[in-house]
């Protein structure tokens, strides 16, 4: 699964200052549940595909993470076609039907997740976890005094760092577990589930396993979470943040202005 | 025959992340002994085995085994445990047979890693590393395989528990003739277990034959015997290339020392 991995190349995008990204990221994600015209809808997927174009990450890896969604968004996309009940119906079978508003909402709503997708895809592309973990307590600070910050940097950079790890050991075991005839693949549901306590339990014990190393280690380099911490790569704001900052206020002001629009 | 014809297998194919592990192999594997597999990491090993045991599928090429029962125990084997008894941990994969049958089987493969019934109802979790790794591979060996594919046998252990589980695979070997598969960065390992040594490189298979001769590839790291003898031999001993087993490195030096003294 490539949802979420850092894509190393030299590009804009990648330039950009993590935390910039990041806000723009939460801003623009939810903007565009809000959006509902069509100009809208073309203005953003054609800004998206040019910033996915300057990030110099592959299209088809912006594909392969919209794939690992596909069957929430075709699950979103029939529950709003056959229960919005409201507009012209152009489709009927017995009690189900499908309405020009349903179905236009279907295809937006499918628009958003994908956006949603695309977008977030584009921050995991072009930041690394320990970029995007500065950026996060950075964007925290303020709450120091209510929040534990620190600490939640770290467990948020740890969890980032073992999903790999895990993933690799979990495949690992599936197979040793393959090669002792457990079927994973069985069509009965209840084999299945049991069979699957075999991949459980050894997951379990690995991971309160690495956990308890990783404790251990922290713990003799010393690591006490209440020090106050600094950074070898300070996070400052370049020209082309101000560019992309100045970007993104036009970009809203625009979409806000063209939702306005009526033709 | 374990043959494998124009075996590629690529990772990921048609993504940026594709990796050709294996490039175009060919190779018939004698039955009936231990063959090392040994290469640098990366080299290929492990997803040789992988297509050997149908764990994953050649991208391209062909692989026969003449459907023999292939039993794979993985690096670190002991963290696939899950069962909360020794006897239901190694009885797993045999469950659907008959009492008596199982309890054979179960026996037999227990005695093969040089434990007892005493563990039958003694709790996995609670063994030491060791004992772990031996419930383990009794838990493979109960499936009665033809051909034994073992990654990393010893790795994490300690030394005597190493020559311990070493000697019971040699044991086994001796006992059953089955076909054992050793993968291992271990060359005392290699040089003292194996008639024979696949030595990969880059999804490629560089050498395929007995042994001793793998060590005359640069390169490769040496066992400890093949350093002393290399030493002995600048000092005009004369030990011949097909000796690097421990026990024969020691008679011959002890002959020859004898041989000096009359």
């Amino acid at each position: 699964m490539n949802f979420g991995q850092f894509y190393n190349t030299k590009s804009i995008i990648h330039q950009l200052d993590p935390r910039i990204k990041l806000l723009s990221l939460i801003i623009f994600g939810t903007q565009i549940f809000f959006i509902d015209s069509i100009q809208n809808y073309i203005v953003i997927i054609c800004t998206m595909f040019f910033l996915v174009y300057l990030s110099h990450v592959p299209f088809k890896l912006f594909l392969k993470s919209t794939k690992s969604i596909c069957s929430i968004i075709l699950f979103t996309s029939i529950l709003n076609m056959f229960f919005i009940t409201n507009g012209n119906v152009i489709f009927k079978f017995f009690f189900l039907r499908i309405t020009d508003c349903s179905l236009m909402l279907a295809i937006k709503m499918s628009l958003r997740l994908i956006i949603l997708v695309f977008l977030t895809s584009l921050l995991t592309f072009t930041t690394s976890t320990l970029r995007l973990t500065d950026a996060l307590v950075n964007i925290l600070s303020p709450f120091k005094k209510i929040l534990p910050t620190n600490e939640i940097s770290m467990i948020i950079s740890i969890t980032l760092r073992f999903i790999p790890v895990l993933s690799e050991e979990f495949k690992m075991i599936m197979k040793a577990q393959t090669m002792r005839g457990i079927d994973f693949k069985s069509k009965n549901i209840n084999e299945r589930i049991k069979n699957y306590l075999a991949l459980l339990i050894p997951i379990f014990i690995s991971a309160f396993r690495r956990a308890d190393d990783l404790a251990f280690a922290m713990q003799a380099r010393c690591y006490n979470p209440n020090i106050k911490r600094n950074s070898l790569k300070k996070l400052k704001l370049q020209a082309a943040d101000f560019y992309a900052i100045s970007f993104l206020i036009a970009f809203f002001f625009l979409t806000c202005f063209l939702e306005n629009l009526k033709f | 025959m374990i043959k494998f014809e124009n075996v590629t297998y690529i990772y990921n194919p048609n993504t940026v992340y594709e990796k050709k592990a294996l490039d175009n192999i060919n190779i018939k594997i004698d039955e009936g002994q231990i063959i090392g597999l040994i290469g640098k990491s990366g080299s290929g090993k492990s997803t040789l085995v992988q297509n050997l045991c149908t764990l994953l599928k050649p991208t391209s090429g062909k692989i026969f085994t003449d459907n023999k029962k292939i039993g794979f125990v993985f690096q670190y084997p002991e963290h696939q445990i899950f069962e909360m008894s020794v006897k239901n941990e190694i009885e797993f994969a045999i469950k659907n047979l008959d009492e008596t049958e199982k309890h054979k089987r179960v026996l037999d493969a227990l005695v093969a890693v040089g434990l007892t019934n005493n563990y039958l109802n003694k709790n996995p979790f609670e063994l030491s590393g060791g004992e772990k790794r031996k419930v383990a591979i009794a838990s493979i060996l109960v499936m009665q395989p033809e051909i034994l594919i073992l990654d990393e046998p010893t790795v994490g252990l300690d030394f005597k528990t190493q020559q311990n589980i070493l000697s019971y695979i040699k044991k086994l070997h001796e006992t059953k003739k089955i076909t054992i598969i050793i993968i291992s960065h271990n060359m005392n390992i290699i040089a003292e277990l194996t008639q024979k040594t696949i030595v990969m490189e880059n999804g490629k298979i560089i050498f395929y034959g007995q042994t001793y001769k793998a060590f005359n590839i640069p390169d490769i790291k040496l066992p400890d015997t093949k350093k002393l003898i290399n030493l002995l031999n600048a000092k005009g001993f004369q030990i011949p290339d097909s000796i690097i087993k421990f026990d024969e490195t020691a008679k011959f030096i002890a002959k020859k020392l004898k041989e000096k003294q009359n």
